[in-house]
C-alpha cells in the first residue's frame, strides 16, 4: 500500500509543525549558541588584551638591546603567566622570545595595531585550542633614556595565547544539549500536536460515522447529528442533512414513480387478459372474435401510448433529446394542433374561440412544440366543464405569450400544485379516455427543454388558465 | 343471481359481464360511482362487485354508505392498488373481499359463488328436498336420480329460492335478480317459469315450489 504522507490532514499538521519547532529550535539554539560563545571568547579577549598591556610594558630597550622582564615572572611562575605562551619576534633582528611552556615549538606571528589588536583561536603545539592576540609593539624606555637606538626601530611582534580548550569542550556539550533538547522538545510538540489534533477531528469522525450509518436503500433515513458539535461543522452537516432529504425526495418519487407506471399498466393489461378470457369462456362464432381481438388492439395501442409517454417523460428528464431549432410561424402552429385535436376528440363538440394577434414567428423544436401545445389544448377540451375552451395570443415585448383557457372540473388549488407530478389525475379514477396524468408532467419537461415558461392558474370564477411564454426568434 | 359490477374500465367491465352472464348470472353494470351507489341502494343484489378508484364517487366511499345503510350485501373490492395498507383499509371498510387486478375472471366467478353460498349460509353445494336433488357447483338437477333438463331461466329461479330455502320470495325479488332490469319481462312471467318448474321436478302429490298467495313462492325445506 503506498502510503501517501500528504494525503492526511493529520498527517500534514503534524509534519508542518514538527518542521516548524525543528527550524525554529535549530535557529534558536544556533543563535543562543553563537551568543554564549561570542560572549565567552569576547570576555576572553579582554583578559587577553589586558595581559598584553602587561607584557608589552615589560619589554624594554635598554642600551639598545631588548629586555624581556616578562620572562622572569613566567620563569618565576607568577600566577596568570604560567599557563601563558608567549611569544615576541624582533622584526629587525629576526630573534624571537618564547615562554618556556612552548618548549620547542612556536607559535605562528600575527599582529594588529595597539590600539586594534587582532584575536585569533589557534591551536597550540600541544593540540589544544587556543585564544592568542597578536599585536606589533615598541620597546618601552625610561623617561631618561638618551641612547642612539630609538623604540621605533625596533619593532616587536607580540602573541599571547592562552589555552581554550576548556572552552571548546564546555560549547562542545553545550550544542549537544540544545541538539538533545531540541529533539525532545520537538517529540513532545508532535506528541501534543497529534494528541489534539486527534481529539479536534473526533466531531468529523463522528459525523463521518454518522454518515456512514445512513442506509442508502431506506428513503426515511436521516442523518443523526453529534451532540456539541464544533460551530465549524455545524453549516457543512446542515448541507449534509438537506442534501440527504433532497436525495431520499428524489427515491421517493423515483418508487412512486415506478409504483404509479406499475399502477397504469396493470389496469390495460387486466382489460386484455379479462378480454380474451371472457372470449374463449365459451364457443363463439367469428365476428365476436373479430371484435375482441379488435378490443384487445384498442388495449394494447393505448398501452403503447402510455409507455412512449413514459419513456418521453423519461428522456427528457434525463436530457438526452437533441433539439431541432427553426423558426416557426405560432399562430400557423397553435391552429393546426387545435384543429388535430378537435378531430380526435370530435364527440365532445367543443367549441373554441380564438383570438390570435398578428403572427410572429418563434425560434424552437416544431415536434416538441406541438406535443406541449397539443397536450395543452388536449386537456382543456377534455376538461371543460360547458364544451367551451378559449385560445389567445399576444406579443409582450420579446416574447409570445399564449393563453389556453377553459372552466375545468375537479380543479383546486391544493390540485393545481400536483398537476406537474407524474400520474397525478385530478380525478382519481381509471381513465375512461386513456389519460394517465402524464400530459402536462410532459409539458413541464418539454418547456424547461425549451427554455419556455409554462404556468397553470386558477381563476375566481374557477377559470384553468395555462400560459406559454416562448421568446420571439431573434 | 343478480350481481352489480361498479367499474369504469371499459374493456374490463365489458368482459366482466360477458363472463358473469355466460355463467348464469344477471349482472348490472356501470362506470359511474354515483350511478353505482344508486344502483346498490335501489336494488337488491346478490353480490356486489365494486372497483375503488372511480368517477364522481370513490368506491371506499360507496362501501361505506352502503354499509351504514346496514346493508349486508356480499362486497368484492377490486383494484390495482396492492399494498397491504390498500386492502386492509378497504377489508376494514366493510368489504367481504378485495381483489387485485388483473384478475381471473374464473376466480372472479368462484369468489362471487363463494360469497353467495356464505351470505345464504349454504356451505353445502348439495340442496335436498326429498328426493330432489339441486347441486349449485355443477348447476344439475336430479329428481331420485334421474337427471332433470331444465332451461337456463329455470335453474335461475331454482337457485335463487334453493339458496333461501325456506324462505319467501317475492314475485319481484324473483324478476329482478332472474331476468335483470333491462330484460323486458314482467313478473307474470316469474309464475309461467314456476309453473314449468313444477312440471319437471314435482312429481305427483310432491310439491317442493310451495306458492304463498299474495307473497311469493318458497322452496320446501328438506
Amino acid at each position: 500500500m503506498k502510503w501517501n504522507l500528504f494525503n492526511s490532514i493529520q498527517h500534514r499538521l503534524i509534519i508542518s509543525i514538527s518542521l516548524m519547532v525543528t527550524v525554529i529550535l535549530s535557529v534558536s539554539s544556533l543563535c543562543i549558541y553563537d551568543q554564549v560563545k561570542e560572549k565567552l571568547m569576547s570576555q576572553l579577549d579582554v583578559r587577553l588584551k589586558a595581559e598584553a598591556f602587561l607584557i608589552l610594558v615589560e619589554i624594554e630597550l635598554d642600551d639598545g638591546v631588548i629586555e624581556h622582564d616578562w620572562l622572569i615572572d613566567v620563569e618565576h611562575q607568577k600566577e596568570g603567566r604560567a599557563d601563558d605562551f608567549i611569544q615576541v619576534w624582533d622584526l629587525k633582528s629576526g630573534v624571537s622570545t618564547k615562554s618556556p611552556s612552548l618548549a620547542e615549538a612556536g607559535l605562528e606571528p600575527f599582529y594588529g595595531d595597539l590600539d586594534e589588536m587582532t584575536f585569533q583561536t589557534i591551536t597550540l603545539p600541544n593540540g589544544h585550542a587556543a585564544r592568542a592576540v597578536g599585536v606589533m609593539i615598541y620597546p618601552t624606555v625610561p623617561i631618561s633614556y638618551t641612547h642612539s637606538v630609538q623604540p621605533k626601530q625596533k619593532p616587536q611582534i607580540l602573541v599571547l595565547a592562552h589555552d581554550s580548550e576548556w572552552l571548546r569542550t564546555s560549547l562542545k556539550e553545550l550544542k549537544i544539549y540544545f541538539i538533545v533538547a531540541a529533539i525532545l522538545i520537538n517529540l513532545a510538540i508532535v506528541l501534543a500536536v497529534f494528541l489534539m489534533i486527534r481529539v479536534s477531528l473526533t466531531p468529523i469522525h463522528k459525523v463521518s460515522s454518522a454518515l456512514c450509518e445512513i442506509d442508502p436503500y431506506d428513503v426515511d433515513s436521516h442523518l443523526k447529528i453529534p451532540t456539541r458539535l464544533p460551530t465549524e461543522l455545524r453549516g457543512l452537516v446542515e448541507e449534509y442533512r438537506a442534501l440527504i432529504e433532497r436525495v431520499n425526495k428524489v427515491r421517493r418519487r423515483e418508487r412512486i414513480f415506478t409504483s404509479n407506471i406499475a399502477h397504469e399498466l396493470r389496469t390495460p393489461i387486466a382489460g386484455i387478459l379479462t378480454t380474451v378470457e371472457a372470449c374463449v369462456n365459451r364457443e363463439r362464432s367469428c365476428p365476436e372474435y373479430l371484435k375482441t381481438l379488435s378490443k384487445v388492439t384498442s388495449i394494447g395501442e393505448n398501452m403503447k401510448l402510455l409507455t412512449e409517454r413514459i419513456m418521453s417523460l423519461v428522456h427528457l428528464e434525463n436530457g438526452v433529446e437533441e433539439l431541432q431549432l427553426i423558426d416557426i410561424p405560432l399562430n400557423e402552429l397553435i391552429q393546426a394542433v387545435a384543429d388535430a385535436e378537435c378531430e380526435v376528440q370530435h364527440e365532445s363538440e367543443t367549441r373554441i374561440h380564438w383570438d390570435l394577434s398578428q403572427d410572429r414567428v418563434v425560434q424552437s423544436d416544431p415536434s416538441y412544440l406541438s406535443v406541449l401545445l397539443r397536450n395543452i389544448i388536449s386537456n382543456a377540451i377534455h376538461y371543460s366543464c360547458d364544451h367551451s375552451v378559449s385560445i389567445s395570443s399576444q406579443f409582450i415585448g420579446e416574447h409570445s405569450h399564449i393563453e389556453v383557457k377553459n372552466i375545468s372540473q375537479h380543479l383546486d388549488s391544493e390540485t393545481l400544485e400536483h398537476l406537474h407530478e407524474p400520474f397525478y389525475r385530478a380525478d382519481s379514477s381509471r381513465a375512461l379516455d386513456g389519460h394517465a396524468g402524464l400530459g402536462l408532467p410532459l409539458c413541464f419537461e418539454i418547456s424547461r427543454l425549451l427554455g419556455i415558461t409554462l404556468s397553470l392558474k386558477l381563476s375566481e370564477n374557477n377559470e384553468f388558465i395555462a400560459t406559454i411564454i416562448i421568446p420571439n426568434a431573434p | 343471481m343478480r350481481i352489480l359490477l361498479i367499474e369504469d374500465y371499459a374493456p374490463l367491465r365489458e368482459a366482466a359481464v360477458s363472463y358473469l352472464t355466460d355463467a348464469g348470472m344477471v349482472v348490472d353494470s356501470t362506470a359511474m360511482g354515483d350511478e353505482g351507489l344508486w344502483y346498490a341502494e335501489n336494488h337488491p343484489f346478490d353480490v356486489i362487485i365494486l372497483d375503488i378508484l372511480l368517477p364522481r364517487l370513490n368506491g371506499l366511499d360507496i362501501l361505506k354508505k352502503i354499509r351504514n345503510k346496514k346493508n349486508n350485501v356480499p362486497i368484492i373490492l377490486t383494484s390495482a392498488l396492492d399494498t397491504v395498507a390498500n386492502r386492509v383499509d378497504g377489508l376494514n371498510a366493510g368489504a367481504d373481499d378485495y381483489l387485485i387486478k388483473p384478475y381471473s375472471l374464473a376466480e372472479l366467478l368462484a369468489r362471487v359463488r363463494s360469497h353467495i353460498r356464505s351470505f345464504h349460509n349454504k356451505k353445502d353445494l348439495l340442496v335436498n328436498v326429498g328426493e330432489l336433488e339441486i347441486d349449485i357447483d355443477a348447476k344439475k338437477v336430479s329428481h331420485a336420480g334421474k337427471p332433470l333438463e331444465l332451461s337456463a331461466r329455470e335453474y335461475s329461479i331454482l337457485e335463487y329460492l334453493a339458496y333461501r330455502q325456506g324462505k319467501v320470495v317475492t314475485r319481484d325479488e324473483l324478476w329482478s335478480s332472474v331476468y335483470g332490469e333491462d330484460d323486458g319481462g314482467t313478473s307474470n312471467a316469474v309464475d309461467v317459469y314456476i309453473g314449468y318448474l313444477r312440471k319437471k321436478i314435482n312429481p305427483k302429490g310432491v310439491n317442493y315450489i310451495q306458492t304463498h298467495r299474495g307473497l311469493g313462492y318458497s322452496l320446501k325445506k328438506s
